[in-house]
């Protein structure tokens, strides 16, 4: 479904972001993408998107190269940006001029999630706040029906309830044909809905495991204190113990601690990498 | 279902639909102001100033008023081509709208220009007959009706159409203040062409004088060939080129 190659991007006048950026996805999965400030989450997405074209290598999303931005590639892709604005108009106008774009767009759907999130057809865009403004936005790049839907920091402006009913509508409209690329920094807010986990430092892809791999490989514990044990991969305190991570050993099954695993790649990533040898 | 990657008609009607709303607003506040502007001066002036009597004047007024709003509001207008790709915030949407680059390229030069031109032509139309009403009960001016056969007022519009495709070319150019930028650039562009003709003229015939060679008949005849030529390459030739660097650079806008 997308496929990176040996890419290389530079932002004019900077140095180069990324040398040989390698990455395969597959469809049917959601991907969290993840990674610190500036290390180029928001890059890869806009590459895969078309927004940005690659200096060299290949960039294959769905058998097209977006920079060539094909009106049958990108009826298939939806962006959500971290920020953006709205022309001045009524969810219904907007709704009236921009879904006809998209053969396939589902308007059930859209009314299902709109009242999930409890917005009317009747809101000005431009007097909603970012928070409502981006749970429309989702609505309506689900309800386009795309086969790629990428997701810049969407968890950003949501309060608490929201976050959860976002995790709850990405886990309900993912299917077979479709993959969710989520770029965040905030990785709690990603907990138990993603299949995938990618991070990206400086440019590179350092980790790239799906959620089965990580189970199989690695144990996610909270234990009182440590001792010798050298299975350790990473610890870090917390109030009244540690949170460790070990290699599965003994073929347990925890829950995964998407941040005690990102840390633990920040901290070490050959050793966490090593594990899945 | 896969459709032609250029040109599908769904698609060009589906962008020339959003683009009309997305610009509504602000072309007609352009259109609105320059006809405001031209009442109230005119009314000051026919209150304050001398009647006019010149018959020059009453046949050709509103010949001259229409040419200048047509190349003012086009101008504007021109210039507010694309205008979400100038906006952080709204450029990836514009850009990943599912519609090629030459849909959108076409669907902005049919607003902008053929849209254009024929809503001034209306609208002026209605305009001016009013105008005429109200003017001669009121003051007593005979103008007379605007002809849009005119052969001056084709000439207009072969160079407005010249000047838009340098101003739709300068809204893609500039990601800020094309409408200044686009002017400055134009003129840096044919000072640059001037000097250089020059040169090159001094280095290739530097001992023909041009001027003291033909005589004042030849001379007439040479420039009537050149004003041709010129005529031409302004009307048909440039601005295609001009439509067709804008596309090309709309295709490599990033964001």
């Amino acid at each position: 479904m997308i496929n990176l190659g040996q890419l290389k991007f530079a932002y004019k006048r900077k140095t180069v972001l990324f040398e040989q950026l390698n990455a395969k996805m597959d469809s049917g999965k959601i991907y969290g993408l993840l990674g610190h400030n500036g290390a180029g989450k928001t890059t890869m997405l806009k590459l895969i998107a078309g927004l940005l074209f690659p200096k060299s290598g290949f960039c294959n999303v769905l058998g097209f190269k977006p920079e060539y931005r094909n009106p049958n590639f990108i009826k298939d892709i939806y962006y959500i940006p971290e920020e953006f604005e709205f022309p001045a108009f009524s969810i219904e106008k907007y709704l009236k001029i921009h879904s006809v774009f998209y053969p396939d767009f589902d308007k059930v759907i859209l009314n299902e999630i709109l009242n999930e999130f409890d917005l009317s057809y009747e809101s000005k865009l431009t007097t909603l706040s970012f928070g409502q403004k981006k749970k429309f936005l989702l609505a309506f790049a689900i309800a386009t029906k795309c086969r790629i839907l990428l997701m810049d920091e969407p968890t950003n402006g949501l309060d608490i309830p929201s976050k959860s009913k976002l995790r709850q509508i990405i886990a309900k409209y993912i299917t077979d044909e479709r993959s969710f690329i989520i770029s965040t920094h905030q990785v709690r807010d990603l907990d138990n809905i993603l299949d995938s986990v990618i991070v990206i430092e400086r440019g590179q892809v350092i980790f790239s495991k799906s959620i089965e791999e990580i189970q199989q490989k690695l144990v996610f514990k909270k234990v009182k204190s440590l001792d010798d044990n050298k299975d350790i991969l990473y610890s870090s305190r917390e109030l009244g113990g540690f949170n460790v991570l070990t290699k599965n050993i003994h073929t347990e099954e925890t829950k995964i601690d998407l941040e005690t695993l990102y840390n633990a790649i920040n901290t070490n990533k050959e050793l966490v990498n090593n594990a899945f040898n | 279902m896969t459709t032609n990657k250029y040109f599908n008609i769904n698609r060009f009607g589906n962008i020339l639909k959003r683009e009309l709303h997305s610009n509504l607003k602000h072309n007609l506040l352009i259109i609105g102001a320059m006809y405001s502007i031209f009442t109230i001066i005119s009314f000051l002036v026919f209150q304050f100033g001398e009647t006019p009597t010149d018959q020059e004047l009453l046949d050709g007024f509103h010949l001259w008023i229409f040419g200048v709003m047509l190349f003012v509001g086009g101008v504007f207008i021109a210039s507010l081509s694309f205008i979400d790709l100038r906006s952080k915030m709204k450029a990836h949407f514009y850009l990943l709208i599912p519609s090629s680059t030459f849909e959108k390229f076409l669907a902005n030069l049919v607003i902008t220009l053929v849209g254009y031109m024929i809503f001034m032509i209306v609208s002026y139309f209605i305009y001016s007959s009013i105008f005429n009403w109200v003017v001669n009960a009121a003051y007593g001016i005979p103008f007379k009706a605007i002809d849009f056969s005119n052969n001056e007022l084709l000439i207009a519009i072969h160079v407005f159409i010249f000047v838009h495709s340098i101003f739709y070319l300068g809204s893609v150019s500039f990601k800020k203040s094309p409408l200044i930028l686009t002017p400055i650039a134009t003129f840096i562009i044919i000072s640059v062409l001037m000097i250089l003709s020059q040169i090159i003229k001094k280095i290739i015939f530097p001992d023909i004088n041009i001027e003291a060679q033909v005589d004042a008949a030849n001379m007439e005849e040479f420039f009537n060939f050149y004003k041709d030529i010129g005529k031409v390459i302004l009307y048909y030739a440039l601005p295609p080129i001009f439509w067709y660097i804008t596309y090309l650079k709309l295709n490599e806008k990033e964001y």
